[in-house]
C-alpha cells in the first residue's frame, strides 16, 4: 500500500507520453526550487518567531487566560483553510500585497501559527518551573528566562516543530493558487495541479513535478526522522 | 520576612505576570491575519460582494446570501459527504495506530513500515493525491489487473459514490500515522478532492469546503 504508490510515481516520472525515456524531467522544478527556499523558510520562520514566546507564556501562566487562549488556539486550527481564503484575498489585496510572495508568507503564517503554539507548549511544560524560579529569585526578567533558561533545554521541541510546518508549507497550495497571480511565481504544488487539465492529464510531467516536490521532503525526512520521530512520539500534537 | 526576600518575591510576582506579554506579539498578529479576516466574513455573509464592489462599500444583503446558500441543490449532499470523510478518515484514524505506535515500531519490519507511513504523510497532498488518481483513474494500474482476468473495471473516480469512497480511503491512507498528527491534516484534506476528482463526477464528492 505504501511502496507501490511512490514505486509507480518515480518512475512515471522519467517517461514522457511518447514513451519511457530515461532521464526525463522538467525543467521547471529547479527554478522553483530556488524560489521556493526562502519564500517556505520564511513560511516558517515567522510562526515559530510568534510561537515560541506565546508557547512558553502559555505553559507559565495560570487561570482563565490560559484556557480562553488555548480554546482560540483549537478553534482556529480548526478553521478550514477554505474558509479564510476569500476575506484574506480582500485584506491582501487592500494592503496591496496580493499576488506577492510576502502575501502568501503572512497568510501561510497565520495559518500554521496556533498549530506551532500548540506544538510547542509541552516542550515548554516539560521543563521543570523550579529552574525558572530560581531565575526569577535572582533577579532574571522574563525575556531573559525565556531566551536563556526556558529556550536551550527546549531547542529540540523548537527545531522539530520547525521541521514540521516547513514540511506542512512546502506542499500548501490553496493560498498559493489564490494570492499569487503571476505563473512564474507558482510554488511546485501549483505546477502539479496545473498538469491536470480538462481534456487530459499530462501525467510524466506531473509525477517529474511531483517527484521533485518530494525530494527536498525526502532529504528533510532522512536527515530528521529520528529527531522528528521522537517530537510526535512525546505527544507533542496529541 | 527579610527586606531582600520580600522584593525577589515581589520581583518573581512581576516576572510572572511579565509572561503574559508573550502571548502579544502572536495575539496582534492572529487578530491581524486571522480574526480581522473573519470578522471581513461574517460582514461579507451579510453583504452582496461582487468582483466589481470587492474594495469598495458592500450593499447589505441581510440573510440573502444565507437563503441563497441554502437553496443551493449541492448543499445537502455535500453535508452528508463531509460525514462520510470525517467517519472514514478525515476525523479520526484506525485505533491501532492510535494506541500502540510503539508495538509497531518494536520490530525491525515494523519500525520500516511506520517510516514509509511517516514519510508518506510528510509528501505534500497533491502529490499524494496525484499518484493516486494515476492509479484508479481508467485505465490505470488498479483497473488493469482486473482487466487481465476480463472483470470489468471498477470506475474509482467516476462511478456513483465511488469517487468520494476512494478520496476518503485515500486520506486515510495517508494520514494514518501514529494518530497524532490528523488534527492538522484536516487542513490538507481539500487538497485531495481538488485533485483527485474536483468535486465530480457533477456534484458527486463536493463536500462543504
Amino acid at each position: 500500500m505504501y511502496g507501490v504508490p511512490l514505486y509507480w510515481l518515480v518512475s512515471t516520472s522519467f517517461c514522457s507520453n511518447a514513451g519511457c525515456l530515461p532521464a526525463h524531467l522538467d525543467r521547471q522544478p529547479a527554478a522553483r526550487w530556488r524560489q521556493l527556499v526562502p519564500d517556505r523558510s520564511g513560511t516558517t520562520a515567522l510562526p515559530l518567531a510568534l510561537s515560541v514566546p506565546a508557547a512558553h507564556g502559555l505553559a507559565r501562566l495560570r487561570g482563565s487566560i490560559v484556557s480562553i487562549n488555548l480554546g482560540l488556539v483549537i478553534v482556529l486550527q480548526m478553521m478550514p483553510q477554505t474558509s479564510t481564503v476569500i476575506p484574506l484575498y480582500q485584506v491582501l489585496g487592500s494592503w496591496n500585497i496580493l499576488g506577492s510572495i510576502p502575501g502568501v508568507v503572512l497568510a501561510d503564517a497565520a495559518l500554521l501559527l496556533p498549530f506551532c503554539i500548540h506544538i510547542l507548549r509541552p516542550f515548554f511544560l516539560a521543563i521543570p518551573i523550579e529552574i525558572e524560579e530560581a531565575a526569577t529569585v535572582d533577579g532574571a526578567s522574563a525575556w531573559r528566562i525565556l531566551f536563556r533558561i526556558a529556550l536551550p533545554p527546549a531547542f529540540n521541541g523548537t527545531v522539530t516543530a520547525g521541521i514540521i510546518i516547513f514540511l506542512i508549507a512546502w506542499g500548501e497550495f490553496l493560498y498559493a493558487t489564490s494570492f499569487l497571480v503571476d505563473p512564474q511565481q507558482d510554488p511546485l504544488s501549483v505546477l502539479i495541479a496545473a498538469q491536470i487539465g480538462q481534456y487530459g492529464n499530462n501525467w510524466p510531467a506531473l509525477m517529474s513535478i511531483a517527484v521533485a516536490t518530494g525530494l527536498p521532503i525526502l532529504v528533510i525526512f532522512l536527515v530528521s526522522y529520528r529527531r522528528l520521530r521522537e517530537g510526535l512520539a512525546l505527544g507533542s500534537i496529541r | 520576612m527579610p527586606i531582600a526576600f520580600e522584593a525577589s518575591v515581589q520581583h518573581g510576582n512581576g516576572v510572572w505576570r511579565g509572561m503574559g506579554l508573550f502571548l502579544v506579539p502572536a495575539g496582534i498578529y492572529l487578530a491581524a491575519m486571522t480574526f480581522f479576516p473573519m470578522f471581513h466574513l461574517v460582514r461579507m455573509s451579510f453583504s452582496r460582494v461582487t468582483p466589481e464592489v470587492l474594495y469598495k462599500a458592500w450593499p447589505f444583503a441581510g440573510l440573502d446570501e444565507f437563503q441563497t446558500a441554502i437553496n443551493l441543490p449541492v448543499q445537502p449532499g455535500a453535508v452528508e459527504h463531509a460525514d462520510l470523510r470525517r467517519g472514514r478518515g478525515g476525523g479520526r484514524p484506525r485505533r491501532r495506530f492510535d494506541r500502540s505506535p510503539d508495538l509497531v515500531a518494536e520490530h525491525a519490519a515494523g519500525e520500516r513500515h511506520l517510516r514509509r507511513r511517516h514519510f508518506v504523510w510528510a509528501m505534500p497532498p497533491l502529490v499524494n493525491a496525484s499518484v493516486w488518481r494515476f492509479l484508479l483513474d481508467q485505465r490505470g494500474l488498479v483497473d488493469s489487473i482486473p482487466a487481465v482476468f476480463h472483470i470489468p473495471p471498477v470506475l474509482w473516480l467516476a462511478d456513483g459514490r465511488l469517487p468520494l469512497v476512494a478520496v476518503a480511503l485515500v486520506n486515510a491512507w495517508a494520514v494514518v500515522v501514529l494518530g497524532v498528527v490528523t488534527t492538522f491534516y484536516a487542513f490538507r484534506s481539500f487538497d485531495f478532492i481538488f485533485i483527485m476528482t474536483s468535486g465530480g463526477p457533477s456534484t458527486v464528492s463536493t463536500t462543504l469546503p
